[in-house]
């Protein structure tokens, strides 16, 4: 028994995740880069408009992407953070016909042991003096040192880092100023001293000025802080040259802060109370004008006006205003181009390149020009298969509201519920009593938002006839119904902790309870095969039960010991199991049904883990192809395919013992040869990593990798294939034309 | 306390699939952290007939829990699964009846070794350190010393191999689990000894140690002096100018008026509690030994020589802060920041010594006689009661018309229930 999967994209991640603009690819091309989780993508900025170039694909997640250019280079590189804290400074060199190298100059592990803090790493760049700031870990500010980028040398150096402590706890923001003799950055965090940590105001924020000692490699403190008391500060803007000062937003305000200065405020009324500022670009060089966006997708311009008497020397702002301009889709990351083109980039919705008008049209300051399609996230999806195409779309929903379409065809019916009642769960149903007539049952729950658990919810029984939706019954539960399902003729449904199976009387028109099975403490989704019902629970992994037909009861099976966060769960076969769990791993679970002890056949063993980097809330039967060529030697009966928050599309198989170890050893190899972007290990990439647990990856042949193959020179295929070694390290025999076959079929059925 | 209040789950778990919650694990291991009860159909396959005097969780896989009773006996207990109804199997077992290599009086401590679960180290009052190897439950290594030792541990950090060891002359030993050395010996504390010694958890060369008499000293191995702190129960952090600071380097300063019975480090690496026999509890910045003006009011401390807090910090939030102390026969759970004692748990019959939290599986292992399991699992509890309930009552009405169907094919003594 042996865990022998295969997982590979299908679709890449859609979601943004970061952005920055630079003159990356040559001095003279203007781009914008694009950070979609695990890819990013780059963008020549012309006249016609956004011309994507490059898609580059890292090892990581990518947290931390910003263009910056050292005074003694004539373009810009590129700084990449990850999750698993690789970073990397990264040049792009135009070879012929628009083809573009991506060369690594530097990069490093900037790990620590330490304490997490709730937000993002923060980063921020001072090129004059060739500084990278990281804070990543509570307490300690990492400065990282770049000296020498422009050599011609091929080969990366390493990140030349130092830990600093820094006794700012919580720090929301930090950032250069721009202009000062010696490095000097700003903190914003919320004010606290050693003895008030209990009792901090929500609203109490303190800025603080350091400047970087580079010799020492140390900080000291300069004189100007500034205490004050804004509503959710959540970013710091610099303003002016080698002074200290700053614009502080909050929630619903602006505020500019000087050395030696009163501060300025402007509480807009335009600003909604509900929804906080998410992010900021300035528009021109000189920092006079900046758009902000709202929560809700709502963008506005800020103009700074300065003192114009004393002629164009002046930096004292004397002003600050406030425009709405229209709304965008809900961003968290916005730049702007040029000629008042802006790009919107979300992680929600689609991204939009938009113009700024200067007169009004139809009320909107704003022309949208293009959008980019964002499949995440995706919270469910169904295999459709479409007539006499012969082949399967993955269809996805990625909702917001929670009204439910209940059917596609003509009817659309709108079901009203109580005051705080919200449907968790819906399925179409025909129950074994009354085979003819398609039911649908919605599961709901009260939700009340300072209590734990809903302790009350309804499941609701509507009759499908003729187009019309009659409610036949409904019945209370006493927990949250996460999850509901058609089985045998029945309603399965997860309710709090709990699996419960009703049936159904048309005579009675009576949903009644037949019996339950009581697992840990949230059963969170439920899949069925034949007479078994797999469910995953919110930190205990999964649980394989059967429904003895004859008692009419759910016996377990089996179940993971491990305290695993899950977040979805799927059968590979009888004996597989698959389970995504909320670090972006996926695990691959194994029955021992055959041992002979009792206490070893129903545990399931954690024999799959490999890190995904995607956030899985879905896993569903179902292949994009149908036919397969008659000598075929992969089997696509386990196919499954699974979408991510971040858009992401992923397609798992199972393979032949023969066929994993043979592309398992292929990918040891390829793993070696193939250039990783930022020089990531691909063992330490796909290595299984949660709150308190990492192990190796195994089980998981990395698809991605594996088809690289596909596109090497047949002389380093050949050459890759010289020594493959199987388990045990016993050599294994295969042919270029073998291999490349064997491969092609798989990339073929995504 | 609010401070431990969460948003809903069923909104929590919303805002994650569509990737607005990251700290998801975090805020669910808060909203668990302070409601726990007693896993009342959870057992531990009995074993000790003595009173448990130390405990130990395997850090690894947060799996295995070795218990030490006074009498020398030793057993593990494998701690999954965690379900609602269970009994956990005892792994082994060391006494005089299976093992030759038995401890033959109280254990003082029990250490796992931090980087696998291959090694345990048990130090008993026969002046005897073992080095066990698990997976064939026998001595590898064993120690003897001329005068008893109270309490050993060793650094959590990676590749570190010394155990440090205080001895009831107030000696701190040096013990290298590579070389085998045990020589090194620090004169830390006066003759009264040393109750208890503690690793700092970010750094494998600073021990802290506390003595009988009440003082508590950190000490730089590496540095050839006795002691570079001692903390002084004077030195209080305050806003306040009238409660002037006392300087910490005094030899005469003592952290507690009588012995201290438990030390503590913070998972934040910055602070630490100590309970004495004053009855008083007191946390400490341990980067400038001042003490925070917290106050927890008296904890009773008799009958139990040595006591395991258990705290639990959340990452993601370093002022969500929780120590579980054994308090008498029952456990308190404070707020560590504020002073505010949350609940107090109640099901022991003798008074507790040890409390450990298990942070993968979010929950609490105790011991006086017997070890308890808590949980944050009320709701399923009470499920499982009312089903347990509604099945005897169906039982009664349904057993009849089953008994007699069923008579007529099967001789079905064993099928009831």
């Amino acid at each position: 028994m042996a865990a022998m999967n295969y997982v590979v994209t299908v679709q890449r991640p859609t979601a943004i995740t970061a952005l920055t603009t630079g003159h990356f690819t040559s001095s003279t091309d203007f781009n914008l880069i694009v950070a979609k989780n695990t890819h990013f993508e780059i963008y020549v900025i012309s006249s016609e408009g956004l011309k994507l170039v490059k898609d580059v694909c890292i090892y990581g997640k990518i947290t931390v992407l910003k263009c910056f250019r050292l005074s003694n280079m004539n373009k810009d590189v590129l700084f990449i953070f990850t999750e698993k804290c690789h970073g990397m400074i990264l040049d792009c060199r135009k070879a012929n016909h628009d083809q573009y190298d991506i060369l690594t100059k530097c990069h490093g592990l900037l790990k620590d042991t330490g304490r997490q803090p709730v937000r993002q790493p923060l980063c921020t760049i001072d090129a004059k003096h060739g500084l990278i700031l990281l804070r990543i870990f509570e307490g300690v500010i990492k400065l990282i040192y770049i000296k020498e980028l422009s050599s011609k040398e091929s080969s990366s150096k390493n990140l030349e880092a130092y830990n600093v402590k820094i006794d700012e706890q919580n720090i929301v923001d930090i950032q250069f100023l721009p202009g000062h003799q010696k490095p000097t950055f700003i903190v914003l965090h919320p004010r606290t001293t050693d003895t008030s940590t209990i009792n901090r105001d929500p609203e109490e924020y303190h800025i603080r000025t350091y400047q970087v000692e580079l010799k020492e490699k140390d900080i000291t403190k300069l004189t100007w802080k500034q205490d004050m008391t804004l509503s959710e500060a959540s970013f710091l803007i610099p303003i002016g040259q080698d002074i200290f000062s700053c614009l502080v937003i909050g929630r619903n305000v602006v505020a500019l802060y000087k050395e030696n200065d009163r501060p300025l405020e402007i509480e807009s009324s335009l600003l909604d109370d509900e929804a906080s500022i998410v992010s900021y670009c300035p528009i021109d060089e000189d920092g006079c004008r900046y758009l902000l966006t709202d929560y809700f997708g709502k963008l506005y311009l800020l103009v700074l006006e300065r003192d114009k008497r004393n002629g164009s020397s002046s930096t004292t702002i004397t002003d600050m205003k406030l425009d709405l301009l229209g709304e965008t889709s809900m961003c968290e990351y916005i730049t702007y181009l040029d000629n008042g083109v802006t790009f919107i980039g979300s992680r929600f919705g689609d991204s939009q390149l938009i113009r700024l008008l200067p007169e009004p049209e139809n009320g909107s300051h704003l022309e949208i020009l293009e959008s980019y399609t964002n499949l995440g996230p995706i919270v469910d999806m169904c295999v459709v298969d479409l007539e006499r195409q012969g082949r399967q779309m993955p269809w996805y929903v990625a909702r917001f509201t929670y009204a439910i379409d209940l059917l596609p065809k003509r009817t659309r019916v709108s079901v009203r519920l109580l005051n705080r009642e919200e449907a968790l769960s819906v399925c179409v149903i025909t129950f074994a009593d009354d085979l003819s007539t398609p039911y649908i049952a919605i599961g709901t729950a009260i939700i009340f938002e300072d209590e734990d658990t809903p302790k009350i919810g309804r499941i609701i029984l509507f009759r499908y006839k003729n187009g019309h939706l009659n409610m036949i019954t409904e019945r209370e539960i006493n927990g949250p119904p996460h999850a509901m399902l058609a089985f045998q003729g029945k309603l399965l449904v997860a309710v709090g902790s709990s699996i419960r199976l009703y049936k159904f009387s048309p005579q009675t028109h009576e949903l009644t309870q037949l019996t339950q099975y009581l697992g840990h403490i949230d059963c969170l989704q439920v899949k069925i095969k034949d007479d078994f019902v797999l469910f995953n629970d919110l930190m205990k992994s999964i649980t394989v039960l059967r429904y003895n037909v004859d008692d009419g009861k759910f016996e377990e099976i089996a179940h993971d010991v491990s305290p695993q966060w899950s977040t979805a769960c799927e059968f590979f076969d009888d004996d597989t199991f698959i389970c995504a769990e909320d670090g972006g791993n996926l695990i691959s679970c194994h029955k021992d049904s055959g041992s002979t002890k009792e206490n070893e056949r129903n545990i399931l063993k954690e024999l799959g883990l490999c890190h995904l980097g995607e956030n899985i809330n879905v896993f569903r039967h179902g292949c994009l192809v149908t036919q397969q060529t008659a000598e075929s030697t992969i089997s696509i009966e386990t196919c499954t395919l699974m979408g991510g928050v971040s858009g992401y599309i992923g397609l798992l198989l199972q393979l032949t013992s023969t066929l994993y170890q043979l592309l398992m050893s292929l990918q040891l190899a390829l793993a070696e040869y193939v250039p990783s972007v930022g020089k990531i290990d691909h063992g330490a990439w796909r290595s299984f990593e949660s709150d308190g647990r990492s192990d190796v990856s195994c089980g998981f042949v990395d698809g991605d990798l594996v088809e690289t193959y596909l596109d090497l020179p047949k002389s380093v295929q050949q050459e890759l294939i010289q020594d493959l070694r199987g388990e045990n390290n016993i050599p294994i025999n295969t042919t270029v034309e073998e291999l490349v076959k064997i491969i092609e079929e798989l990339a073929r059925i995504h | 306390m609010n401070k431990y209040r969460v948003p809903s789950s069923v909104n929590l778990l919303r805002a994650r699939e569509y990737g607005l919650e990251n700290s998801f694990i975090h805020i669910e291991q808060t909203r668990r952290l302070a409601n726990f009860t007693l896993c009342k159909y959870r057992n531990l396959t009995s074993y000790h007939h003595s009173s448990i005097s130390t405990m130990s969780l395997e850090q690894s896989e947060y799996r295995y829990l070795l218990s030490g009773g006074a009498n020398g006996h030793i057993c593990c207990h494998d701690m999954f699964p965690s379900n609602l109804v269970v009994k956990h199997p005892i792994i082994f077992q060391i006494d005089r009846n299976s093992n030759q290599e038995h401890h033959t009086n109280n254990i003082c401590s029990l250490l796992w070794y931090p980087n696998d679960n291959g090694l345990f180290i048990t130090l008993g009052l026969d002046k005897k350190l073992k080095i066990w190897d698990t997976n064939r439950v026998k001595t590898a290594d064993e120690y003897e010393f001329n005068n008893f030792a109270y309490s050993a541990h060793m650094s959590s950090t990676t590749n570190t191999s010394i155990i440090a060891i205080g001895h009831e002359n107030g000696d701190l030993r040096l013990i290298d689990i590579r070389t085998g050395s045990n020589s090194h010996i620090i004169h830390a504390h006066n003759k009264k000894g040393i109750c208890l010694v503690k690793w700092f958890n970010n750094n494998p060369h600073l021990l802290a140690s506390a003595g009988a008499d009440g003082q508590v000293l950190f000490t730089d191995i590496r540095s050839s002096r006795k002691n570079y702190m001692a903390l002084d129960r004077d030195n209080i952090l305050t806003d306040n100018q009238q409660v002037n600071s006392r300087t910490t380097t005094s030899t005469s300063s003592i952290a507690h008026h009588r012995g201290v019975k438990s030390l503590e480090f913070l998972p934040d690496n910055s602070h630490l509690l100590t309970l004495g026999g004053d009855n008083h509890m007191y946390l400490w910045n341990v980067n400038n030994g001042q003490r925070l003006l917290v106050n927890y009011g008296p904890i009773l401390t008799d009958n139990i020589r040595i006591i395991t807090l258990a705290c639990a910090q959340m990452k993601h939030d370093r002022t969500k802060s929780l120590v579980y102390v054994p308090f008498g026969k029952s456990i308190r759970i404070y707020d560590i920041l504020s002073g505010e004692r949350l609940t107090t748990l109640n099901g022991h019959l003798l008074p507790v010594s040890t409390c450990i939290y298990n942070r993968l599986s979010i929950e609490l292992y105790t011991c006086s006689d017997d070890i308890l399991v808590w949980a944050a699992i009320k709701k399923q509890q009470e499920d499982y009661e009312l089903s347990m309930k509604t099945q005897e009552r169906r039982y009664e009405t349904t057993r009849s018309l089953g008994q007699i169907l069923n008579r007529d094919q099967w001789s079905d003594d064993e099928d009831e229930v």
